[in-house]
Parts: structure tokens; C-alpha cells; sequence
């Protein structure tokens, strides 16, 4: 069964680029052009995934994702301008599931689809093992590894990883990710997620300096990166 | 309620003038040829003075008389009146030449202890005596009266020197009224407001005061216009607008009136004597022509600006035409070969074309943006979002995104363990990083050397790019920040746009850092460097990730 994804955009150059692009890896493709129509789509094709531009001509994209998460747990990708950190995070903490900045290449969109896709169908079970690298690490058993050395973490750091891996390939944001690991009243904190980071990038990245693992969205948040076997597996 | 503050560095400053008092007025009623004012008061020092000298001169004559004789007592008088003549001037020592022609008579004349005089010599010897007294008087004080003029004009013209010196040194228009205003209260005892027509209308205002004070009722406005538009001065006491408050003068120069100076004396005080009013007249020419000069000086300095403004304009269209038409040619180059020669290529062929594509999109999308964060600098729409970062997740992001830019190059990162938690807007450093790094991969050929390397620095943490390239011109190390350097640079022309360093630097210094160029002493190559001072919270931060 072919995926449904329904792309949201008032440029028609965009939109077609679109279609042809994710037809041709075997997607069936709806278009719409703008909030109203997609809303409509929504109903009517019942798309596995929305690919939503921020900027549409009758309301805010931010609009678009309130509403359409009010009917729908459907995965949303959301495409904004560079230099818009804010929209982005609002748009995330709405519950868009990732972004892509414009312009950006078919790779990396293929990226988010389809990490956005995978939480999607699994968003019930956790992926027990993730091995990444020299990287390997066991939820169930609460172990990690790095080049086949135990690493010892401290129960906020894996609970940390283990957030980044249950959401591997996603974008997480900081209150995301500091209400999921320190609860909800230490959302704002954001500078207990960067200190802990820091150690994690430490006992975890070959090399602290330029991680290779957990990627710095600036701005926005973190992201744990897949493998590059199964990047390229999957056809990205 | 007064327009202006009052600016107390000017007024803290020793006065360049101490008030005219009494005295210098007189002197320069002398020196001006005017005569004692009306208003001066009957002073009795003088000619008690006078009385004095000549009683002692009569003690003196008295011993004389008693041991030697009678015949030079009459020139210990004319001492006291000589005395009298230098010391007071005419008046005193001419009433010195009657007590001393009454005291000899009375005392020393036989018949003592009256005014009659035996002796007809006696009487012709004491009337020659005082003619001779009453010239000697007056030539003296004929001299002394040279003299003080001569020591008032001095002073007059150092005054007005000083003044003229202080006006020229001063560079704003603001500053400039506020000292004409304080100055010419502060010699005249006045209050003193200055007018000058506002730049859109022409409409005459109050543009500074002293005492601080922008009140001014209807006749004394309506007097302020009639000196605007006739060029002559009118209010108190004039002929025309007698009900004003104030006196106004135009602030004149050989090209024009400028502005209105108006004055007013509290009233206790008499209105300006001919002398003042000529000081009044030679501090407004002075303040006309300073005020004419910075105005000038304006003018040049907005006309410099319009041409600088044109040439960065030439280099901007320059450089767009250059920089968004060279990857648009190759784009559109690649692309329609693609589609009209597809057959004839192989899959190696495509694949390079379709890089090419690829690369040159790029370039033109980091032109775009170049463009839009030098729009958004110099349009002032930057808006810090200022948080403390871990400098080393910033300079991790850069290089992950400089990481094709980079390709070429063997990169060496240095980050020392101890760096502190920065304050800075992690966007903007990410960016200012990356075109460092991007500007070091532009000019150090392929295969070298590019390193990123950060340290505490005192009070601040130092980020350096270092390269292997040629360096950069010595005397040219400030002007790799100017906007289109490197279009400037014709013979050394690379791919870029000219703007990355100056972006670099407005968001270093958006942030209070600074960046520096220099180049490497043991070898070819340049280092830029930026300094980000430490929050004060930086140890704080430290403690936590400590107990965490």
C-alpha cells in the first residue's frame, strides 16, 4: 500500500517540484494550496503524512496545525524560511512533527518523512536496541555502549537518550524535551538541557566538538541522528 | 515647560569670562569714548583718597617748614596731587590741588590758621603753583587714562578671542547655542534666548535659552520675527515692538541672518549701556558666523555621506549583477543542456552537470542570505535573543553546516575544556562562525590547513579561524570588514559577495564582542578572531553542570 502525503503550498513551482519528487519514490501525492483546502484534504484523503508550508495566503500555517491536530494525530512536516526560529518552535511544540528550512534538498526531506513515518506506525512500541556508529544503545537493558566499551550514564542522562532515541531521526524541542525528562514544571529551564547535553556529548561523540550523534537545531532543539546504513537503506 | 535639559558639563566648566563688574564698565566707557553712563554712581573712595594724600603731604610740608624752610613744601603737594592723578584719575586730583592750595594757605602762610596771605609773592608764588597742579593733573591723568583703555581693550579683545576659539572648537550646532547663550548671559548679565527658523518651514522657534527657558509671549515673538524678516533689531526700548520684553538682534553673517539672538535684563538692573550694547553686537557677529560655519561643515558632511552612499550603491549593484548572474548562468547553462543534449551524455557527464547544479544553487542561496542578514543589520530588524550557550554547541553547528564549505580543506578544531557558558544570540554566532570559516575555505587553496580554535582570554573568550592561506595585505587588516572589500580588491577576485566579514562583524558587536584580522607570523596565512566578553552568570552555570 502506497503512502498518502498531502502537500500544502501556495507556490505552484514548490508544489509541483513536490509531487514529481515523491510520486516518483512511489507516494501518491494530493496537493493543496491553501489552510482551507488542506483542511478539506484532510477529510477527503485521509493522507498518512501533510507536508505544510507556514506561509499560506488565508491563514497562518500555525492555524493549519491547531486544527488539524484537533482531528488528526497525522504526521506533520512543516516548511519554513530560514532565519524564523521562533515559528518553527512554536509550530513543533503545536505538534508539527518536524521542519525542513527552505530551501532544502529531497535527501533531507526524504529524512523527515520518513522518521516522522516510522514514529508513526510505532508510536506504541519502543525500539528496544539503536545502534548508531561505534554507538549502541539497549532501552530495555539499560545499557549503553560505545565502541564496545560500557559507558556509565546517570539516570537523567539516559532518560535523556533515551528520549533522543525514541524520537531518533526527529527534531525534539527544548520543552519538549525538558518536559518529557524533568517534568513539566522545569520546561523553561533550558540551560539544564544544554549542561546535560554537554555530558552526554561527551561520554557519547568520538568527537565532543563536532558531534556526529546528537545534532544541535539552533534555536530549536535537538535532534539524535539515524544511522547512516539505515539512511541509506532507506532510500535517502 | 523648557524644551531643552539643561547640560551641566558646559555650565560646570569655569566660565571663560568673569561678569563685567563696575569697574571694567567704566574702563570701557573710557575705551569707547562714551563718558560715565548715566546710571554710574557717585563713588567718594577716590577723593577721600586725595583728602588723605594731601593731609599727609601737609604733615610733611609742616616738619619741613619747622627744620629747613617754606621754600620746597609746595612740591611735597604736588606729589599727593600726582599721586591722586595716577592713582584716581582727573577729578580726585583736581579736588587734591584745591585742599592742597586751601592747606598750605591755612597752615603754613603767614598769617597761619588763616586764608588771607600776606605776602604778595606769597599769593603769586601759590596761584602759579596751582595752575601748574591743575596741568600736572590733568596730563597725568590723560596718560592714566591711555592706560586703562589700552588694558580694557586687551581684555575685550582676549575675551572675544577666547570666545571665538571656544566656538570653533565646538562641532554640533546644539553645543554651540548653549555655549553663545551661556557666554553672552554670563558677560551681559542677561538672559539670553536664541531663535532660529526650524528645517522644514523656515518658521522662526526658540531653539536654546539660558537661563533654560523656551517662553516667549506674543510681543515678544512678534518682535523676534520683525529682526527675522527685516534684519534689524527691535523690542525694548527700540522704536519698534516697545512692548516687548526682550531686545532681539539678528545673528548676521556677510551671507545671510542666521538666526535671532533676543536678551532681557531683570529689571532692577539698568538697560545695557552703548558699551554693552557693542559687546552685544561683536559676541552675536562671532555667534553668527560660528553658527553659519558648523552649519557648513553639516551640510559637507551630509553631502560625503550622499556620495558614500552612492559608491556603496555602485559596488551593491556590482556586486549583485556579478554574484546573482554568475550562478543564475551556470544554472541556467546546466539545466537546458540537460534538457536538450540529454542523449548525449553519459551518467558521469550527468552526474557532474547535475553537482554543478547543485553547487551553484547554493551559492546563490548563500548570496540571499548575505543579503538578507546585511539588509536586517543595517535596517536595525536585528533583535537579539541573547541566552547562555555552551560555545562549543555553537561552534559544533557551524562546522556541521560548514562541513561541504569545507570539503577541500583538513580541518584542525581546538576547543579548550574550561570554555565558560557564553550570553550571546546563538543564531547570529552560528552565522558569524560559519563565514569566518566560509572566508577561510575562499582563500586558502585546496588541501591546506583551516582551524577553528577557542580560548578563555581574561574577561572574554576568543574564537579564532585560522588559515593557510596568502594572508591578508598589511594596512588593508581593518578594511576586510568593509562592506564589498573585496570588490574593491580586483586583482584577487573570488567567489563570494563581499559582505560575509561585515555581517560578521554587526553580529559580533550586535552582541558586544568585536573582531580583529591579522595575519600569522610564522607563516602565510590570516587569523580573525572574535572576543565575546563573560556574563557574570558563567560561574553559576558551571556549578550546576558540576552537581548534575
Amino acid at each position: 500500500m502506497s503512502t498518502t502525503i498531502l502537500v500544502v503550498d501556495d507556490e505552484p513551482p514548490i508544489r509541483r517540484f513536490l509531487r514529481t519528487s515523491l510520486t516518483a519514490v512511489g507516494n501518491r501525492v494530493v496537493t493543496a494550496d491553501d489552510g482551507a483546502g488542506a483542511l478539506a484534504a484532510l477529510a477527503t484523503e485521509k493522507p498518512d503524512l501533510i507536508v505544510l508550508d507556514l506561509g499560506l495566503p488565508d491563514k497562518s500555517g500555525l492555524d493549519v496545525i491547531r486544527e488539524v491536530r484537533r482531528r488528526s494525530a497525522v504526521p506533520i512536516i512543516v516548511l519554513s524560511a530560514r532565519s524564523d526560529e521562533r515559528a518553527k518552535v512554536e509550530a513543533l511544540d503545536l505538534g508539527a512533527d518536524d521542519y525542513v528550512t527552505k530551501p532544502f534538498g529531497m535527501p533531507e526531506l526524504m529524512a523527515r518523512l520518513r522518521a516522522a513515518l516510522r514514529h508513526a506506525f510505532q508510536a506504541k512500541g519502543e525500539l528496544p536496541l539503536f545502534v548508531s556508529g561505534d554507538l549502541n544503545v539497549d532501552l530495555v537493558r539499560r545499557q549503553v555502549q560505545r565502541a564496545g566499551q560500557e559507558v556509565h550514564l546517570s539516570p537523567k542522562e539516559f532518560e535523556l537518550l533515551r528520549h533522543l532515541v525514541t524520537h531518533a531521526g526527529k527534531v525534539l524541542t527544548h520543552r519538549q524535551l525538558l518536559r518529557g525528562v524533568w517534568g513539566p514544571a522545569q520546561a523553561d529551564e533550558v540551560q539544564y538541557l544544554r549542561v546535560f547535553v554537554r555530558g552526554l556529548r561527551q561520554k557519547l561523540e568520538p568527537d565532543p566538538t563536532r558531534p556526529t550523534h546528537i545534532l544541535t537545531e539552533l534555536g530549536v532543539g535537538y535532534r539524535l541522528q539515524l544511522p547512516p546504513e539505515q539512511r541509506a537503506a532507506e532510500g535517502v | 515647560m523648557a524644551k531643552w535639559a539643561r547640560r551641566d558639563p558646559v555650565f560646570n566648566a569655569p566660565p571663560l569670562f568673569r561678569k563685567l563688574d563696575q569697574d571694567d564698565r567704566q574702563r570701557l566707557a573710557l575705551f569707547l569714548g562714551t563718558g560715565p553712563g548715566l546710571g554710574d554712581a557717585f563713588r567718594p573712595l577716590p577723593y577721600l583718597g586725595s583728602a588723605v594724600a594731601v593731609a599727609l603731604a601737609l604733615g610733611c610740608g609742616l616738619l619741613i617748614e619747622r627744620y629747613i624752610g617754606l621754600q620746597s613744601v609746595l612740591l611735597v603737594f604736588l606729589m599727593a596731587i600726582l599721586a591722586s592723578a595716577i592713582a584716581w584719575g582727573l577729578l580726585p586730583s583736581l579736588l587734591a590741588c584745591i585742599l592742597s592750595v586751601l592747606g598750605f594757605n591755612f597752615f603754613l602762610l603767614p598769617p597761619l590758621y588763616t586764608l588771607t596771605i600776606a605776602d604778595p609773592e606769597n599769593a603769586v608764588a601759590l596761584f602759579f603753583f596751582f595752575v601748574v597742579a591743575v596741568i600736572v593733573s590733568n596730563l597725568t591723568a590723560a596718560t592714566r587714562t591711555q592706560i586703562v583703555v589700552a588694558r580694557a581693550r586687551a581684555r575685550t579683545n582676549a575675551a572675544l578671542y577666547a570666545f571665538s576659539r571656544k566656538l570653533a572648537g565646538i562641532g554640533s550646532v546644539d553645543d554651540l547655542l548653549w555655549a553663545i547663550a551661556y557666554q553672552v548671559s554670563s558677560m551681559l548679565s542677561v538672559a539670553t534666548i536664541l531663535l532660529m527658523p526650524d528645517k522644514d518651514g523656515g518658521e522662526l522657534q526658540p531653539v536654546c535659552g539660558y537661563p533654560p527657558d523656551d517662553r516667549l509671549d506674543p510681543a515678544d515673538m512678534a518682535a523676534a520675527r520683525r529682526v527675522w524678516d527685516q534684519n534689524v533689531s527691535a523690542g525694548r526700548g527700540g522704536v519698534a515692538e516697545p512692548a516687548a520684553k526682550r531686545l532681539f538682534l539678528p545673528l548676521r553673517t556677510g551671507t545671510g541672518t542666521v538666526g535671532v539672538i533676543g536678551i532681557e535684563r531683570d529689571r532692577s538692573l539698568a538697560s545695557l549701556t552703548l558699551d554693552e550694547r557693542r559687546l552685544l553686537d561683536a559676541l552675536a557677529d562671532q555667534a553668527a558666523v560660528a553658527i553659519e560655519r558648523v552649519a557648513l561643515a553639516g551640510t559637507l558632511a551630509e553631502a560625503r555621506l550622499a556620495a558614500e552612499t552612492e559608491r556603496l550603491r555602485a559596488a551593491l549593484l556590482t556586486s549583485i549583477s556579478h554574484d546573482l548572474r554568475t550562478p543564475l548562468a551556470s544554472i541556467i547553462g546546466t539545466v537546458s543542456s540537460l534538457r536538450d543534449f540529454s542523449r548525449s551524455y553519459d551518467a558521469g557527464q550527468r552526474d557532474e552537470l547535475l553537482a554543478t547544479l547543485q553547487e551553484e544553487a547554493e551559492r546563490l542561496n548563500r548570496f540571499v542570505g548575505n543579503l538578507l542578514d546585511m539588509t536586517r543589520l543595517e535596517s536595525g530588524a536585528i533583535e537579539l535573543r541573547t541566552e547562555l550557550f555552551d560555545i562549543a554547541e555553537i561552534v559544533g553547528a557551524a562546522l556541521h553546516r560548514a562541513s561541504d564549505v569545507l570539503m577541500q580543506h583538513r580541518l584542525e578544531v581546538d576547543l579548550a575544556p574550561d570554555l565558560p557558558m557564553l550570553r550571546v544570540d546563538a543564531l547570529l554566532l552560528e552565522q558569524a562562525l560559519f563565514n569566518l570559516l566560509d572566508n577561510a575555505a575562499k582563500y586558502a587553496p585546496a588541501g591546506s590547513r583551516i582551524g577553528l580554535r577557542a580560548r578563555r582570554d581574561g574577561a572574554m573568550v576568543a574564537i579564532a579561524v585560522w588559515d593557510e592561506g596568502p594572508g591578508i595585505p598589511t594596512g588593508e587588516l581593518e578594511l576586510v570588514f568593509d562592506k564589498f572589500y573585496r570588490v574593491q580588491a580586483q586583482d584577487r577576485r573570488r567567489a563570494g559577495t563581499g559582505l560575509g566579514l561585515a555581517i560578521c562583524r554587526g553580529f559580533v558587536e550586535a552582541q558586544g564582542g568585536w573582531i580583529e584580522a591579522a595575519n600569522r607570523t610564522e607563516r602565510s596565512g590570516a587569523i580573525l578572531t572574535i572576543r565575546l566578553p563573560l556574563p557574570d552568570a558563567a560561574v553559576a552555570v558551571a556549578a550546576i553542570a558540576v552537581s548534575g
